[in-house]
């Protein structure tokens, strides 16, 4: 079987360090999984590997029947993949406009109609549209960098931690947002979180990890159900 | 006084150009490159090669100063400075890197060019005068064409993609390549961007002064000073920065003798950073 992203193998170093240890997973076109577990598990270290920001020690990496690890990070966004990386790194100095205009930098047709659609998901974004992204709420900037990444009409977006620093209430509307762009655009999400609640409820796979190796994986509403992921992840 | 501040602004809009361009390159690389005004010397023997020695018109000359010295710059950055940039990390080496090329650059020059110091004919004849004060027309288009290339290129940097991707790459590198951009080209390209606006200012000024090899080390200097006391980093910083050196070398060069006016520049610069460390513009550094 070959799924329409996956993951064999992967192992990522850094000097002498094992921050990843053999990782396989996949993801069906258009569907949403979660990678959950404590920080230092290394669920940032995936996904730079899959964006080519950091070069895989091991393994492969597939998406759309292509293999992706060796790529340069431009090469694998131009073949539709995005990501929201942690910590969101907007343009701090730039508008909240040409932050926007950044993610669609490979595109030539369709923006400023995009652009639009962003803006009327995101009102509050047109209400600081000429405003530096830098002068933005937390929560403000986490939209302008998942509009950023939507920009570039990515069929699989990578989240890092869209929930990390933000109030509740945003971290409900993102969550509103992610599920309905995977609803009405068919795009695909990999979403990386410490926030277990938030990311088995939207997904419906997910993936445990802990230092480095998957510990349980299964349907997302099962290992809610799950009495150690509850223990463990979900705070009883 | 008008004479003093009309003369600043033929050396301010061209000392602009000359810190615009190593602000760029400074912003995008975090590297200073001290090379600038030898580059700056290069694009004025270009145009004197291009006007005199094969007799073809001075914008043609101008054009090439930024293309050959752009094109310089690109072959920089991808043999010196990437190379030595991917194996280190300690900034001090491209600082050493930057310095050892403008010693390399300047005694190729000695070597290709000679030591003659070298000029073109007057590229408009005629005085200009405004308020009682006088200036050769030739000044007053080197105003005009170097204003019309700062307006350019803030339009450039402002307004297109490529521009705004500069701009996020001095922001943040990773993300800029997370936006599907090749940092590769990217930079080359902005190095050489850089490097050709000082091609540009050195082939500008051949029209008012006369070039020869050793011009470029006080050029140099004068760079830096212009980067310190606008913001480095900051492109409006830059043209501030290039406008303040022009007006105090003018106004220097009115009041003082010759000798003393750098002296008395480089004490108030002195004094300005202990004040302002980061200056007029500038955020603090990291």
């Amino acid at each position: 079987m070959t799924a329409h992203f996956s993951i064999r193998d992967l192992s990522v170093r850094y000097g002498m360090v094992t921050a990843v240890k053999g990782i396989s997973l996949e993801a069906a076109k258009g569907q949403i999984i979660s990678l959950i577990g404590a920080n230092g598990a290394g669920k940032t270290s995936i996904l730079r590997a899959v964006t080519g920001l950091t070069q895989p020690a091991g393994g492969e990496i597939w998406f759309d029947g292509e293999r992706l690890d060796g790529k340069g990070t431009d090469q694998i966004v131009a073949r539709g993949l995005a990501m929201v990386p942690e910590g969101r790194r907007i343009f701090p100095f730039m508008s909240v406009k040409d932050n926007l205009l950044m993610g669609a930098y490979r595109r030539k047709s369709g923006v400023a109609s995009d652009l639009d659609g962003i803006l009327t998901r995101f009102p509050r974004l047109k209400e600081r549209f000429k405003q530096q992204a830098g002068s933005l709420s937390g929560g403000e900037q986490q939209m302008v960098a998942i509009g950023r990444a939507l920009m570039s009409k990515p069929r699989l977006l990578l989240l890092d931690e869209p929930s990390l620093g933000i109030a509740p209430i945003i971290v409900r509307e993102i969550a509103r947002f992610i599920a309905s762009i995977n609803r009405d655009d068919g795009v695909g999400v990999i979403l990386v979180e410490q926030n277990s609640r938030m990311a088995l409820k939207l997904s419906s796979y997910s993936y445990v990890l802990e230092t480095g190796k998957i510990a349980l994986e299964g349907a997302s509403s099962e290992l809610a159900e799950n009495d150690d992921v509850r223990r463990a992840y979900l705070g009883g | 006084m008008t004479q003093v501040l009309l003369n600043a602004l033929v050396v301010g809009t061209t000392y602009a150009l000359i810190a615009l361009g190593i602000t760029i390159i400074f912003s995008i690389m975090k590297v200073v490159n001290f090379a600038h005004g030898q580059l700056y010397m290069i694009g004025g023997f270009v145009v004197y090669y291009f006007n005199v020695v094969f007799g073809l018109p001075f914008w043609f000359g101008l054009l090439m100063s930024f293309l050959i010295v752009g094109a310089l710059g690109v072959v920089m950055e991808l043999f010196l400075f990437r190379p030595v940039m991917l194996r280190v990390k300690r900034e001090e080496v491209t600082m050493l890197l930057a310095m050892g090329t403008a010693v390399f650059l300047e005694s190729l020059a000695l070597i290709v060019f000679g030591e003659k110091q070298r000029g073109v004919p007057p590229i408009a004849t005629g005085i200009f005068e405004l308020f009682g004060a006088r200036l050769p027309t030739g000044r007053v288009v080197v105003i005009f064409i170097a204003a019309a290339l700062i307006i350019a290129l803030m339009a450039f940097i402002g307004y297109t993609k490529t521009g705004r991707a500069l701009r996020a790459m001095a922001q943040d590198r990773e993300a800029t390549a997370l936006q599907g951009v090749n940092l590769k080209w990217l930079s080359a390209m902005g190095f050489g961007l850089g490097t050709g606006l000082a091609g540009l200012a050195g082939g500008l000024l051949v029209a008012i002064f006369a070039v020869h090899t050793g011009a470029g080390t006080a050029v140099s200097i004068k760079a830096f000073l212009m980067i310190m006391i606008g913001g480095a980093g900051v492109l409006s910083g830059a043209i501030l920065g290039g406008f303040v050196l022009g007006v105090l070398e003018s106004v220097g060069y009115a009041l003082l003798p010759g000798s003393m006016t750098f002296l008395v520049i480089f004490l108030i610069v002195i004094g300005f950073l202990i004040v302002r460390p980061n200056g007029i513009m500038g955020k603090p550094w990291g």
